[in-house]
């Protein structure tokens, strides 16, 4: 996913006063902008489809309820992300307690009312300046990370995924830079344990 | 930097996170180590197999959706109990362990006395056991020394006569109707005759400081006695009955705390009143003696019946049902956990 450029956050902050003042197609806006973000953020932290749907669509319900609340002193995706990893961890404390499995196998076909959705496997021939990984390569960290902690998870689909820096993951998370820097460390040394396949 | 430190670094080095300074430094040590290489490697891999996990499209109706759960009304999803509790846990969790701290701190104080009343109790204990017959004999040396010289009046609240209080005393029941009227106007005149406190007898060698527990140089609360009830012996001869007393106390393991005179107003003659420290176990024994030997005399049971007849001295004991128990010896284990019973002895003129 590409990082977002100063432009773009100045378009959200546009579109957030706009969203503000009661202009409906804003926020229209801005859901179809950031769904993509926010559906893959919640679907890596909770490893389930229609959970990380319905906690993709529910951090726009809030993002319209609360957008009053937006101060706009950090860019408006550092507080989507914030807005969705917390829903996405009431829904896995949720699961947790009544002891269903949080994750699904990502080999398992996506069913939804339109259909099987598509999984955009970012193989190593569309990004040529990427390390070149295999797809069971793939799989497997996909695999190992489901057995990661949740707090691993997050900061690794933050910076690997959505590409913040440990700045913004930091804010995003309400912790420390320093606390970022020695939790991505453990993370990847984790997922690196976990995984058998050399890439 | 070695290879531990290096590798510390890694993660943040793959990411851009360090400092100009230390990736040249890293980087340096890179070209000589492939250990470090490796490692560094490895979690590049790992870094691109994250990266290139499976994304999902979103579904072409999740924006109409969306504005569905707006439209009705559908509640947001609410911060669980979790959440409201402990997050964020760097400030919730630390203020509810010390509120959680404090609660219980408190209520273990509230529950449990304070522990220099439990030094003073035990050093109360101590003190009794050891009978101190040295402060009898001195407090007997006094006595003579008063009678020999006749008692001097001094004004009710005088320092000397506040620095030696008279005991509370519980029993205020049924005592013999002469006595209690002088002593009221006795009271009202503020006419008492009290000896004075037994000198302190200094060690030979003070202790340091250091050596004393921290409680020696707080004042010291004193556990409050069992009060017995009070033996009232007409005499003729106060010096016989005070040598009988002060005997005994001291065969029983107790003592003397306090002697006093009394003068009785508009009736003439003077009441001696003992205060004496006794074990439990040992009331019953010091009333019966007093009822039957030494003073001898018409002794009455402690309802007030007429008990035992001698010739010589009559000695009436009055009390309440429950200090009769007391007084009786069958008083029960708890009570004598209590501690000490103190014995009023007054020796009022013979009739």
């Amino acid at each position: 996913m590409e990082r977002v450029e100063p432009t773009e956050a100045a378009r959200d902050q546009e579109l957030v006063a706009r969203c503000r003042a009661g202009d409906e197609g804003a926020f229209d806006e801005l859901v179809l902008r950031h769904q993509h973000r926010a559906l893959n953020v919640a679907y890596q932290v909770l490893r389930n489809h229609e959970d990380a749907c319905e906690v993709a669509q529910d951090a726009f319900v809030n993002v319209y309820r609360h957008i009053n609340e937006f101060r706009g002193e950090s860019e408006f995706r550092i507080w989507l992300h914030q807005i969705v990893l917390n829903l996405a961890r009431n829904k896995h404390r949720w699961w947790k307690r009544r002891g269903r499995p949080v994750t699904v196998s990502m080999d398992r076909p996506v069913a939804t009312a339109d259909g099987a959705l598509a999984r955009e496997f970012e193989s190593s021939e569309d990004a040529p300046d990427r390390v070149l990984v295999k797809t069971e390569f793939v799989r497997e960290i996909g695999a190992a990370m489901e057995r990661l902690p949740r707090r691993f998870r997050e900061v690794l689909v933050l910076r690997n995924i959505e590409e913040l820096s440990y700045d913004e993951i930091a804010r995003v998370l309400d912790c420390s830079v320093g606390t970022v820097k020695s939790r991505m460390a453990r993370a990847r040394e984790a997922l690196r344990g976990r995984i058998k396949t050399e890439g | 930097m070695n290879c531990q430190e290096i590798q510390k670094e890694l993660s943040a080095y793959l990411d851009g996170e360090v400092g100009d300074g230390l990736r040249a430094e890293m980087e340096a040590h890179l070209v000589g180590c492939p250990q470090c290489r490796q490692q560094l490697a490895g979690l590049r891999r790992v870094a691109a197999g994250v990266t290139a996990l499976p994304k999902l499209t979103p579904a072409p109706q999740f924006l109409s959706e969306v504005r569905r759960k707006l439209a009705s009304g559908e509640p947001a999803p609410k911060p669980d109990w979790v959440d409201l509790m402990f997050r964020p846990v760097w400030l919730k969790v630390p203020l509810e362990a010390l509120a959680m701290i404090a609660v219980t701190a408190g209520v273990l104080v509230m529950q449990r006395p304070p522990p220099r009343q439990e030094f003073a109790a035990k050093r109360s204990e101590q003190n009794f056991d050891r009978a101190p017959k040295a402060r009898i004999l001195m407090e007997s040396a006094e006595i003579e020394r008063l009678e020999a010289r006749g008692a001097a009046p001094v004004l009710a609240g005088d320092a000397r006569n506040e620095a030696q209080p008279v005991l509370p005393r519980e029993t205020g029941t049924a005592v013999a109707t002469d006595l209690t009227a002088a002593k009221t106007e006795a009271a009202k005149d503020k006419l008492y005759y009290n000896l004075p406190a037994p000198p302190q007898v200094a060690p030979a060698t003070p202790p340091s400081v250091a050596s004393l527990p921290p409680e020696t140089n707080a004042p010291v609360a004193v556990t409050k006695p069992t009060i017995a009830p009070i033996i009232i012996v007409h005499a003729g001869d106060f010096t016989k009955v005070r040598r009988e007393v002060e005997t005994a106390a001291v065969r029983m393991g107790g003592q003397v705390l306090s002697r006093t005179e009394s003068q009785l107003t508009g009736k003439g003659g003077v009441v001696y009143t003992f205060q004496v420290q006794l074990p439990p176990g040992q009331v019953a024994a010091f009333r019966s003696q007093f009822a039957t030997a030494g003073v001898g005399g018409q002794a009455r049971s402690l309802m007030g019946t007429p008990a035992v007849a001698q010739g010589g001295l009559p000695a009436t004991v009055t009390a309440t049902a429950a200090q009769a128990e007391i007084a009786d010896g069958s008083i029960t284990a708890a009570k004598e956990r209590v501690g000490p019973v103190v014995v009023e002895v007054q020796v009022v003129p013979a009739k």
